[in-house]
């Protein structure tokens, strides 16, 4: 069964992401005018969290449906495990390809969201309290990870770049990387654990929500939870506390995802997807369109747009970065001024409608289609 | 009026609309309504007096009622309708052919409508309509049999009833025997109530059998043959025998499933904890691991 609400707000996250990727490597994301950190750049950290909180809410609703449908927890098991598995293997190809293989284990969104299903496939066994236990155990671990791990150290001007050595490929992995999974785990499982409150379904019968509570008022208690977050780790971006130096921190980076970032985005992702849900996933005409149409043919085609706008605009950098003096990174993020490759994301979004439309009419269904029927 | 074989129309649900009294009755039949009535719903200033009192349940009574009076007391679930005729000597006559079609019209007896003659005295049964005739100074006697049968049956009726509908619901949860899971942990309420409404009727059916396993009196009288021949051609032991087997058979189904539910449930809360414990467990580990590696790596 496809949401409305999950449909928006997953293009709206594909879209942001688009967004970021093209004005960070295009334009450079610490150079002139571009400052990721800049509060005129918040809704560009929405985007990961968004798009990981909607990949445990999709995955419980996918779940919840071929339960429904009469099939077993093991076949149900055995297609997440596969799916987290091509996932995971598409990231580290989609790393090698378009990253290059120096690149090959920096731990980007896809390779998460690959695990992430692994985790979820041990989640639906687990007793329902247990699986937001994990998810706060990971958030709350996480600084204590990165302290011990020294995560400074392998970060250099805004990149990941560790040696290639078994340590650091696993200390990427777990906490130093792009996407690790301490705290990014906390995103999918918060998604899987409300799935059921929002959108009154069941994990196989088990649900943490009891049944008593109407389904209105679950869907109230994750926008109170959420907005709890929100407020909470707001506060904590506002009022910066002075480190133990006398330096006053900033607590919202994304690299690394700070408590304060967990917090303002998860809040912001719960309430986003409670209050669309109520607005848009309520019986009767829908209160807008062709842009819901729209939207529906991003979500659909999110990997797919995900890969291909990376190969749309990394591979010409690369391209013309060997082609003019033998180094393929010559011209990552000084290419374009930062507001033509924000113009550049516009239209690739824009033009995504119409070509994916026209895929869909053939009958292309996408590197989505594949994993369907390689692991299904 | 309409005549007898209007009467016999079949009817699609419930007991044919009463028309009385049907073409061919001589004038002193008399037809009334046999309510049993419950003197704890009903307060005891308005019930008409009681015709015959049951101690099961304690309170539990039959009464003549006027429908309109008489909140219920028109239901065919609580009741019935007796007609009776006084026949003038020679009194072995037959039951009068619009007696029994009047019977007949009633088509809620699967097993049909049942006719019985002894020692002068004639009836026709059906579930809620019952038609006697017999000799006026037997009559007060035969009624009363009548009346205490008919309490029986209906409360035979109405367990079988019970039994019958809950046989969908018991092969669906049988499964649940040794398949319980987190779907059918939602079935927890929906199993114990039908475990109780089992060892509810089991324990009415319990308390019927007395009744029906009765010795005949001695010496024998007419109202008391009759109420044994009733009790015989319905095969009241016989039907209470089946319905109990059954009843037996789903309580022990819905024990068990009970058994499974909390067997599960306390099996849960174990997992629960043991879960905590390996959440634990796997921190510390993480911590080690990300240490020692952070060691290798530095």
């Amino acid at each position: 069964m496809r949401f409305p609400s999950i449909d928006l707000l997953r293009a709206v996250a594909i879209a942001l992401m688009v967004t970021v990727h093209f004005v960070e490597n295009l334009s450079g994301a610490w150079g002139e005018g571009v400052d990721f950190n800049r509060v005129g750049w918040l809704p560009a950290g929405f985007a990961a969290p968004l798009f990981t909180l909607l990949s445990g809410v999709s995955y419980a609703i996918w779940s919840d449906g071929l339960s429904r449908r009469g099939v077993s927890d093991g076949e149900i098991a055995k297609r997440t495990v596969r799916r987290g598995l091509f996932l995971f293997g598409l990231g580290i190809a989609f790393n090698v390809l378009v990253w290059l293989p120096e690149e090959t284990f920096n731990w980007d969104i896809l390779t998460f969201i690959g695990s992430s299903l692994l985790v979820l496939a041990a989640c639906r066994t687990m007793p329902p309290a247990i699986p937001p236990l994990i998810a706060l155990l990971a958030v709350a671990i996480a600084p204590v990870l990165r302290a011990l791990a020294g995560y400074a150290d392998f970060w250099r001007l805004g990149s990941y770049e560790p040696d290639l050595t078994l340590a650091d490929v696993w200390l990427g992995f777990l906490c130093t990387g792009y996407f690790p999974l301490f705290p990014w785990l906390v995103f999918p499982i918060a998604g899987y654990a409300v799935a059921p409150a929002i959108f009154s379904i069941g994990h196989g019968g088990t649900s943490l929500w009891p049944a008593a509570i109407s389904a209105s008022r679950r869907c109230g208690l994750v926008f109170g939870m959420g907005a709890c977050l929100l407020v909470g780790g707001g506060l904590f971006i506002l009022l910066p506390l002075p480190g133990p130096d006398g330096v006053v921190r900033r607590p919202w980076t994304m690299f690394p995802p700070t408590t304060a970032y967990v917090a303002v985005t998860l809040g912001l992702a719960l309430t986003a997807v409670t209050l669309i849900h109520r607005w848009l996933d309520s019986p009767g005409p829908r209160p807008i369109g062709w842009p819901l149409a729209a939207a529906g043919l991003l979500s659909r085609h999110s990997l797919s747009i995900y890969l291909l706008h990376h190969a749309l605009h990394i591979w010409p950098l690369w391209i013309a970065g060997t082609w003019q003096g033998g180094e393929p990174t010559a011209f990552w993020q000084r290419c374009l001024p930062p507001g033509a490759s924000l113009g550049l994301a516009l239209v690739f979004v824009i033009a995504c409608v119409p070509l994916f439309a026209g895929l869909e009419r053939r009958g292309y269904r996408g590197i989505e289609g594949l994993m369907r029927w390689l692991c299904d | 009026m309409k005549n007898a074989s209007s009467l016999a129309k079949p009817q699609h649900t419930g007991p044919a609309p009463l028309d009385f009294p049907p073409e061919g009755l001589p004038p002193s039949a008399r037809l009334e309504r046999i309510a049993f009535l419950h003197t704890a719903e009903n307060s005891t200033e308005n019930l008409p007096a009681a015709i015959l009192q049951f101690d099961d349940p304690p309170g539990m009574r039959a009464v003549s009622a006027d429908a309109t009076l008489l909140p219920g007391a028109n239901s065919s679930d609580n009741g019935f309708h007796l007609l009776l005729l006084p026949l003038e000597p020679p009194s072995d006559q037959p039951l009068p052919q619009a007696a029994i079609d009047w019977v007949a019209a009633e088509r809620q007896a699967p097993e049909g409508m049942l006719m019985l003659s002894l020692h002068g005295a004639s009836l026709a049964w059906s579930p809620h309509r019952t038609a006697v005739a017999a000799g006026p100074e037997r009559l007060s006697a035969v009624r009363l049999a009548i009346i205490e049968f008919c309490y029986r049956e209906m409360k035979l009726r109405s367990i079988e009833r019970g039994v019958a509908e809950g046989r969908g619901a018991e092969e669906t949860d049988a499964r649940l025997v040794f398949e319980f899971d987190d779907r059918a942990l939602e079935q927890r309420d929906a199993l114990s109530r039908r475990y109780q409404q089992t060892l509810a009727m089991r324990s009415q059916l319990a308390r019927l059998m007395p009744s029906l396993q009765r010795p005949p009196l001695h010496p024998p009288t007419l109202a008391g043959q009759i109420g044994e021949r009733l009790r015989d051609r319905t095969r009241l032991v016989d039907r209470a025998d089946w319905a109990g087997g059954e009843l037996e058979v789903r309580e022990r189904l819905y024990e068990a499933c009970g058994q499974r539910a909390t067997d599960w449930t306390i099996a849960r809360r174990q997992s629960t904890v043991e879960w905590l414990i390996v959440l634990l467990l796997a921190v510390e580990t993480l911590l080690l691991v990300v240490d020692l590696l952070a060691s290798v790596g530095g």
